[in-house]
């Protein structure tokens, strides 16, 4: 792997799971219902979609299965949470234990083997070109021979965008997400806003578990999302729940994954380059601007508490 | 003021707010005391879809169930194999159970405990001295290291408002790599086993002794014994104690009462990973007797969600930590003897936990009542 030719297509690669997790993580969290499930519903689907790829020997099977695995455990979170009042943390890492059960589960039941699933029938998302796009000199290679999930998590951010701020709907979402009882008071049905959104959550998981099987591997192992679901949390965290900013944390922590994976290909440790995604998430939640402010305030908050207490002594 | 614009009433409802101030974010966590009754309800319903999964899959689940319970009580040695998945756990529900009473989700009681073992493994390598000492010696190495790696995200969800989950999160990553790192760089052993990375042994005198010598279980087990009574005394003896209960159930009163609720959340994080070390340590140093990569079966997540359905009590985390272990214990057993994979355990752990935060007792009267839920679908749910 040349690391200046191709460099930008590796990043839209490596960013792409994350980005769609993260912008259906955008709804979810808009609307009021914090979800964590985005791992597991991740994973899961990255597992139906190998099914749906394997029996049916076509990729948009593996997709449709895909969605619909993603879809299938954001509905039994919405269960959960909107319909029994379970807590969103509580029952969403409880899902996340069920999926990664589940996967290994089935995986042993339906294939009969366990760990990696590599097998010729599973057919892998064609990649494609776009037409005028892949001329471009140097950002060209954004579009040039890549499957359909990768143009379609640019588009749907973009989407995204459009949709929370430029539409009734998207400030329905939001306004739920704000303040419920006055969402409510004025005539918005919060909790059929709450569902739609959580399925919109589930889809998005879908292809970015498809994306992870089907787009560039073509298999399946245990635990394969290794913790993305979680950094698409943490860029939801970072962005306040904002697309563009959502799209920026996304590409940051995929441009340190893609890095790592290049470094690799040096001679340092291997285990020291699997850090550096996770420490650069750590270290760009530590970097945000408003919270060293908030540090600031803290420090000197302390100090005035001290210099107060010293004199009433 | 109120009046419906082209945007509609939604966007009323979020400049209303704006002008109020920052829009906040919603990843909070606050544990609710539950029933027994729902506990037990919500082990029922993961037994009974664990029954049907199994079925599905092509099973017999009366076989499948009988050959579990048998693993994991049905004769000396299953016992024993439960008590040796339980210890674990004591520790890791011990620390998770600490953070969750003091308002803290540390997710982090995996790294804290990867990073315990090491610093116990380092010690006992290296160490060779009276039985005590040494063990006092490794177990005070790992306090430390899971305490300073606790450290990180306290501080960080303290003074910068990071949240705790997603670091604690990232942190478990890190520390499982840095441990790699380290066994394969300075301490990697010329027999190592496999394709896994492993240290050298312990010395004799590091091992923790054998409570009935055949069998596996350890002193680690009183250890994690005493862990769950020190978290009873500290919860219901203690002032210190009492201000964790406090700033765990309403922050904004205890600050009003004048508790420092920052220095409670950075204490109960730091007990949590001194804790979750000491897990890390008496595995090392009961059952493994060498540092090996992945070790740990996800001990700190199946410690959390023991702590989850054990209520955060000392008498819930021992019980559900006993559960929890006989379900690994007999897990492992039917791999051995049918085909069914021990994943099925995580299946009926993931399902239990799903359930026991609902109203276990609601889901019945709801489901038979598709009407009365329709009425109440406009209901603002309470947060």
């Amino acid at each position: 792997m040349d690391i200046n030719a191709t460099i930008l297509a590796v990043i839209a690669r490596v960013t792409a799971p994350i980005l769609l997790c993260a912008s259906g993580g955008i709804y979810s969290e808009l609307s009021g219902a914090p979800n964590i499930t985005l791992e597991g519903a991740m994973l899961f689907a990255s597992f139906t979609g190998v099914v749906g790829s394997y029996y049916f020997n076509s990729s948009i099977a593996g997709i449709l299965f895909g969605v619909l695995g993603g879809v299938l455990v954001n509905a039994f979170f919405g269960f959960l949470h909107l319909k029994l009042e379970g807590d969103a943390t509580v029952t969403a890492f409880a899902i996340n234990t069920l999926c990664l059960g589940m996967t290994t589960f089935l995986l042993r039941s339906i294939f009969h083997t366990s760990g990696t699933l590599i097998d010729s029938r599973i057919v892998g998302l064609k990649p494609f070109s776009i037409p005028l796009l892949k001329n471009i000199p140097v950002l060209g290679q954004l579009f040039t021979s890549q499957p359909f999930t990768i143009y379609f998590s640019w588009i749907f951010i973009a989407f995204t965008y459009m949709l929370i701020y430029k539409t009734q709907f998207g400030m329905n979402i939001r306004a739920c997400g704000e303040n419920p009882s006055a969402a409510s008071s004025v005539g918005i049905q919060v909790m059929r806003i709450r569902w739609i959104c959580v399925l919109i959550t589930g889809v998005l998981c879908g292809l970015a578990g498809v994306q992870l099987s089907l787009g560039y591997l073509t298999m399946f192992s245990e635990n394969m999302t290794a913790g993305r679901g979680f950094i698409a949390i943490a860029a939801i965290l970072l962005a306040k729940g904002k697309p563009l900013g959502v799209l920026a944390a996304s590409v940051l922590f995929g441009i340190s994954e893609t890095f790592s994976n290049q470094v690799q290909l040096l001679n340092i440790s291997s285990y020291i380059v699997l850090m550096i995604p996770y420490l650069a998430v750590v270290i760009i939640l530590l970097l945000q601007p408003e919270q060293l402010n908030e540090l600031r305030l803290r420090l000197m908050s302390m100090h005035s508490n001290r210099h107060s207490t010293n004199k009433s002594d | 003021m109120l009046q419906k614009n082209s945007w509609g009433y939604g966007w009323l409802v979020l400049q209303h707010h704006i002008e109020q101030g920052e829009l906040k974010m919603s990843l909070e966590f606050r544990q609710k005391p539950m029933k027994v009754r729902t506990v037990v309800g919500a082990i029922v319903i993961g037994i009974l879809i664990g029954a049907v999964i199994v079925l599905l899959s092509g099973n017999n689940p009366a076989y499948v169930y009988a050959k579990l319970l048998k693993g994991s009580f049905g004769s000396a040695f299953a016992i024993s194999s439960t008590l040796r998945w339980s210890t674990p756990l004591l520790f890791t529900a011990v620390a998770s159970a600490i953070s969750f009473r003091g308002g803290m989700f540390n997710m982090g009681v995996e790294g804290q405990l990867y990073l315990g073992a090491m610093a116990a493994t380092i010690v006992g390598i290296s160490y060779n001295g009276p039985h005590i000492l040494t063990v006092v010696l490794c177990f005070m190495a790992a306090v430390i290291a899971g305490t300073l790696y606790a450290l990180i995200p306290a501080f960080m969800r303290v003074y910068l408002k990071a949240n705790e989950i997603v670091t604690t999160l990232m942190l478990n990553y890190v520390a499982i790599n840095l441990t790699n790192y380290l066994t394969k760089t300075f301490f990697l052993s010329r027999d190592s086993m496999g394709d896994s990375l492993a240290t050298r042994e312990l010395y004799e005198s590091a091992k923790l002794t054998k409570l009935v010598p055949p069998y596996s279980v350890t002193t680690g087990l009183l250890m994690g014994l005493l862990m769950v009574m020190l978290f009873y005394i500290y919860m219901n003896k203690s002032v210190k104690g009492y201000e964790v209960h406090i700033s765990g159930v309403n922050p904004d009163f205890s600050r009003y009462g004048g508790i420092s609720v920052d220095k409670v959340r950075i204490s109960v994080m730091l007990i949590s990973g001194a804790i979750a070390g000491l897990g890390g340590a008496a595995e090392i140093m009961g059952v493994q007797g060498r540092f090996i990569s992945k070790f740990s079966p996800d001990f700190g997540f199946d410690g959390m969600l023991t702590a989850l359905l054990g209520n955060s009590t000392p008498l819930g985390v021992t019980l559900s930590a006993i559960f929890m272990g006989a379900l690994k214990a007999g897990a492992l057993s039917i791999e051995r003897t049918t085909n069914v994979s021990r994943a099925l355990a995580d299946v009926i752990k993931g399902i239990v936990i799903c359930f026991v935060s609902v109203r276990t007792l609601g889901i019945f009267d709801r489901i038979k009542l598709p009407k009365f839920t329709r009425r109440k679908k406009s209901e603002v749910k309470e947060a």
